[in-house]
């Protein structure tokens, strides 16, 4: 008998995907939990939806590996939920039946659970957590700036976000870490290098963010708590990395005023200095912090009076900011990125004006050692000030200028830290079209089309450094890469041309053999044009330059086929990308033609 | 009429003294003592007499409220009293205990904020342990796209004029991919057929007919039975020995013949064996390159889009560019995006993180198109042919399997009257035009024809000059220009005007028909069909 392809007899297991793979439903009923809570558990434990190579329940399905599940199913945290879940159904059955003092008594009791282990299980050292650090970033920095909706984000959370998206900006700007900003239509994008890992995150606009209706906001919350408890203990390792204790405490007039970062800034200020100037009487302090658990109240209110008084520090006078720049900076060895990002500012001051967006280059412009003012209260400087040396501003100026100082657009702020030089202020003054804003996380030379502004921007760099410039044209060199993979062929390709040149002669020679055969045949008589051939010869010598080109045919030819295969995808691709750069240099051609018709 | 029937009066009179007057007298008593306080109250207007008790009346809805806040008789039984002092556990050395373990030692820096998930205790996670630390399961990342991607160059606030259109061109490409897929596909089934309305009496005769056949054929059947039973005896003839023996041997016959035909076959294919080997090494070989075609295909899929993961298809958010004259280059007047947070949910969308839910957005045509008018009002239609033009070249040459389709599609376009929809399908088809193999598909599409065709059609320079500029694309591969030739390709062409406007039309024709002398075609079509009549 035939068996049955799919036949399976009644008590044997299944197999193959029909036995990896599960549904959701089936996830579900597996966990025995509602859906809302295997969502939430998903996303906490990072389970994500699987494409099985062979759908057994239909297109219409979510799979699971049934791995995955059995990962969550042996998850503390699910038991730790369903007992959250029991809690609630005690504080809803004490309210129905008004028994307030017990409802109320509940609410306080609430059990709350800890993601601290499953963090530690998704990303067991600290790199892992660096690497997947740009989704949580954006995300802390979205919810930050977007407003609070009853019954869907709470104001607490909001709050929360703020403040750690603050703290590590604080941390950032500290240590000199922010390699890369580019301004664009969506956002914000930050790069900063920790640790020898790019963190790229994306900040909104300081616009009214719309919440539209067909986002699932239970999904982005439970994102949210998840990035939120992560951010906090990335946090809490980089300020213990740097000798700061961790939850700041702020002063809560710069809160009230919402300049949490300037007032991170004087905490980081305060704490550093007293950790450099006695250690030892930080540790007393960390002790006496232990012994004032019990006293509690009166420890935080002390801690409070504690940071207004770091706000009287003589931080008016310049450099202040750097002297704590220094000491942080001798803990840590730095790489030569972050020395030149820590100079590119120095003894320059700042002052925003009001219109421009503040947050971003209180934050941008600290991390490359610049001081920085705005207008309103609590700001470190007046307008007035004296040593101001730019003022950014981002509209149209009437009279009333300091000649000593320079009126920028912030967007040559921007791009000064992108092109790591002071950038000459002319084309960015106050109501004037400035220079394009490029996009420093192109790479211009593998593209292969470096915009003109980039290019003066390289001119500008290198004249800086009392440099020779390179001859344009450097990109030549990556179009003449395909030929590196050539390597093997070089070394066989003088060979290969010997072997050309003696099948050429014998080709000849044959040739001339047949010829003289077919001149027998003829009844023609015998003549010798032996010298005829190296005739032949030297004359096929004025297209060796085409066989040169050929060689790399040759080479080609020789090399094995999955090699060939690379090559020849190699040469495609920088085919296409040389298309691409001459569609936009027709383009600006065109351009330019039709401008000149314009004037003309 | 008689008398009137008397009574008795003897009832009456008697009943008079017994007759109440209390009445009478409740009433005087009454009106007394309405004078004597003040008006009668009946005669009072209502107003006058009550009012409507408003210190205590409740809302039905707090009515019901105040009714639900009473405590049950039961429950306020078992509630605690506070001066009953509760009886001490008995297992109270043993809940202690575990009292005691329960209270971590907490960091000193312990931090505030408890939320429905409690950051407190922040002691550093990675602190302790430096580089040892547990063997944990390796996750594999669950998708090869970054969590934040960076805009591309023209994305920027102020971008350079180059990048600028280039990302303006992707954007309306994509916008255009939306339209052609829209118009090109195929039409949905109607909701309502058209048709005239048959009359009842038409109806009638309608049902009649098919009533009759109905009616008819069981007794056709029956007769046709009939009549074969009948004739079933008469045709049956005797068979002959002879006949058996020959149709035996004829059988035989025939089987050695077959038995002959299979031998010679078998040994023609053994004698064609190399042939064979080869032919299936070829389809070996295709099948190999069309398996590793799609391979690729797939992971550059992966690469931009997730897996299928759910119900309904990822769909990418809109290009985020700034229309050209949205650039200001001050930051403070620049339009920026505001719907970040659906752009993150589409990235956790696009990562495979969730399964893609429907787009609520396709259901309403809410501002689908939005993108696409501006980009129209402000680039213009022939930048954007070229635009979309060069988009799906790109397509193509990704993707060199899905081309059939795409180059149907471009031959179709040139069917559509509207001279744009000409134009872009004559720019696509001289992209694609780039060896002769895709030369010769175009052709066989029956691209040569429909093009001479749009060039007698043409009414403006530019249309003339994409039909030109899409034959002079064919026109390297000889069996295209003999194509062309047969669909009288050079007469038009001579007869194309020239414009002032743009030499290119000139260029293209002049390149043409040098083709066309190349390859002794160029002789006057009469010629041509005489030639081809002898």
């Amino acid at each position: 008998m035939v068996k049955h392809k799919h036949y399976r007899p009644p008590g044997k297991k299944k197999e193959g995907n029909a036995a990896r793979y599960i549904t959701r439903s089936q996830a579900v009923k597996q966990l025995q939990v509602s859906l809302p809570l295997f969502r939430k558990l998903c996303i906490l434990k990072g389970v994500f939806p699987r494409e099985p190579k062979k759908k057994v329940k239909g297109n219409h399905h979510t799979y699971y590996h049934l791995k995955d599940v059995s990962f969550i199913q042996h998850e503390p945290l699910l038991e730790r939920l369903r007992e959250i879940r029991a809690y609630e159904r005690k504080v809803k059955k004490a309210d129905a039946k008004k028994n307030r003092d017990r409802a109320n008594l509940l609410r306080q009791r609430r059990p709350t659970y800890r993601l601290d282990k499953i963090i530690l299980q998704r990303y067991p050292n600290f790199i892992d957590a660096l690497r997947d650090l740009d989704d949580c970033l954006t995300m802390v920095h979205l919810f930050a700036a977007l407003p609070a909706i009853e019954e869907r984000i709470e104001v607490k959370r909001i709050h929360n976000c703020r403040r750690l998206s603050h703290e590590w900006q604080a941390y950032i700007s500290r240590t000199h870490k922010l390699r890369k900003v580019f301004v664009s239509v969506k956002g914000i994008y930050y790069q900063a290098e920790v640790k020898g890992q790019k963190v790229t995150w994306l900040t909104p606009h300081p616009l009214q963010q719309v919440l539209t209706e067909d986002i699932d906001f239970n999904i982005m919350l439970n994102f949210l708590e998840f990035y939120e408890a992560l951010l906090a203990f990335v946090n809490c390792h980089l300020y213990r990395s740097i000798n700061v204790k961790y939850p700041p405490i702020l002063d809560p007039r710069l809160e009230a005023l919402a300049a949490d970062l300037y007032a991170l800034s004087r905490y980081f200020d305060a704490n550093s200095r007293s950790a450099v100037l006695d250690p030892q009487a930080s540790s007393l302090s960390g002790s006496g912090n232990v012994e004032s658990q019990q006293i509690g109240d009166s420890v935080s209110e002390s801690e409070l009076r504690l940071a207004q008084l770091q706000h009287q520090l003589p931080s008016n006078e310049p450099g202040a900011l750097m002297h704590l720049v220094k000491d942080v900076a001798g803990e840590e060895e730095e790489d030569d990125d972050t020395r030149e990002c820590k100079k590119l500012f120095k003894d320059m001051k700042f002052f925003l004006n009001r219109e421009v967006y503040r947050e971003s280059l209180l934050f941008v412009i600290p991390a490359f050692g610049g001081t920085v003012s705005w207008e309103g209260d609590g700001a470190p400087f007046e307008e007035n000030d004296e040593s101001i040396t730019h003022q950014i501003v981002d509209r149209p100026m009437h009279g009333r200028q300091t000649l000593a100082r320079e009126y920028v657009q912030p967007q040559w702020v921007y791009d000064c830290i992108n092109a790591r030089i002071i950038l000459p202020t002319g084309g960015y003054l106050a109501g004037r079209d400035p220079p394009p804003h490029l996009s420093p996380f192109v790479d211009n030379e593998a593209e292969g089309y470096v915009p003109d502004y980039a290019e003066t921007i390289k001119q500008w760099k290198t004249a800086g450094r009392s440099e020779v410039l390179p001859l344009p044209g450097v990109g030549k060199e990556d179009l003449e890469d395909p030929q590196n993979l050539l390597a093997e062929g070089v070394i066989d390709r003088a060979k290969a041309k010997e072997a050309v040149e003696k099948k050429k002669k014998m080709m000849a020679l044959e040739r001339q053999y047949h010829d003289e055969l077919n001149k027998e045949l003829h009844g023609i008589p015998h003549s010798s044009s032996v010298s005829n051939i190296d005739n032949h010869i030297s004359g096929k010598e004025t297209e060796d330059k085409e066989e040169f080109d050929d060689d790399r045919e040759l080479a080609k030819l020789g090399m094995p086929r999955r090699k060939r295969g690379k090559l020849e995808a190699v040469e495609k691709g920088i085919k296409r990308k040389k298309d691409h750069i001459d569609v936009i240099r027709e383009r600006k051609r065109k351009l330019k033609e039709s401008q000149k018709s314009k004037e003309g | 009429m008689g008398k009137k029937a008397k009574t008795s009066r003897k009832g009456k009179k008697a009943w008079r003294a017994n007759i109440s007057t209390e009445d009478i007298q409740d009433f005087f008593e009454q009106s007394t003592k309405d004078a004597l306080s003040g008006g009668s109250l009946s005669s009072a207007p209502a107003e006058s007499l009550f009012f409507v008790d408003k210190s205590k009346d409740l809302s039905v809805k707090r009515k019901i409220e105040k009714h639900r806040q009473k405590v049950l008789h039961v429950e306020s039984m078992l509630q605690k009293n506070p001066f009953v002092q509760a009886v001490p556990s008995s297992t109270l050395k043993k809940s202690k205990k575990t009292l005691k373990e329960v209270p971590k030692p907490k960091d000193a820096t312990e931090c505030g904020p408890q939320g429905s998930v409690s950051t407190s205790g922040m002691a550093d996670l990675w602190g302790d342990k430096g580089g040892d630390n547990s063997k944990t399961k390796k996750t594999a990342k669950p998708s090869l796209i970054p969590a934040v991607e960076v805009e591309p160059p023209g994305s920027s606030f102020n971008p350079t004029f180059e990048s600028h259109q280039e990302t303006l061109a992707h954007a309306v490409a994509q916008e255009m991919h939306k339209v052609y897929k829209k118009e090109l596909g195929p039409q949905p089934v109607p909701l309502t057929v058209p048709g005239e309305a048959v009359d009842e009496e038409e109806m009638y005769f309608l049902d009649a007919d098919e009533g009759s056949d109905d009616d008819m054929n069981p007794e056709n059947l029956d007769e046709n039975e009939d009549a074969a039973s009948e004739k079933r005896p008469l045709k049956t003839k005797r068979v002959t020995t002879v006949m058996l023996n020959k149709r035996a041997r004829r059988k035989e016959q025939l089987k050695k013949e077959a038995e002959a035909k299979k031998a010679q076959k078998l040994s023609k294919e053994i004698d064609g064996l190399p042939d064979i080997l080869q032919e299936i090494a070829k389809e070996d070989d295709q099948k190999h390159k069309r398996h590793i075609r799609r391979v690729v295909a797939k992971k550059e899929k992966l690469k931009s889009c997730p897996p299928r993961l759910g119900k309904h298809k990822f769909e990418p958010a809109p290009v985020q560019v700034l229309l050209t004259e949205e650039i200001t280059g001050s930051l403070r007047k620049l339009k920026g995006c505001c719907t970040l947070v659906k752009d993150r949910f589409k990235s956790l969308e696009k990562r495979g993180l969730i399964p893609p839910k429907l787009n609520k957005r396709l259901m309403f045509f809410e501002d689908e198109l939005s993108l696409e008018q501006d980009a129209e009002r402000k680039i213009g239609w022939l930048l954007k042919l070229i635009f979309a033009g060069t988009a799906t070249c790109i397509a193509y040459n990704i993707m060199p399997y899905m081309g059939d389709n795409l180059l149907q599609q471009s031959v179709s376009l040139l069917t559509v009257k509207d001279p744009l929809f000409k134009r872009m399908g004559a720019s696509r088809l001289a992209q694609f035009a780039i060896d002769d193999e895709r030369r010769m598909k175009i052709v066989e599409m029956g691209g040569a024809q429909e093009l001479v065709n749009m060039l007698v059609d043409a009414k403006d320079d530019r249309t003339r000059k994409e039909a030109l500029k899409a034959l002079s694309a064919l026109s390297p591969s000889d069996q295209a220009i003999g194509a062309l030739h047969q669909a009288g390709a050079i007469s038009v062409i001579r007869s194309t005007p020239d414009s002032l406007e743009s030499a290119e039309i000139e260029k293209y024709k002049s390149g043409l028909l040098k083709r066309f002398q190349d390859l002794r075609y160029d002789i006057p079509s009469t010629n041509v069909s005489r030639s081809s009549d002898s």
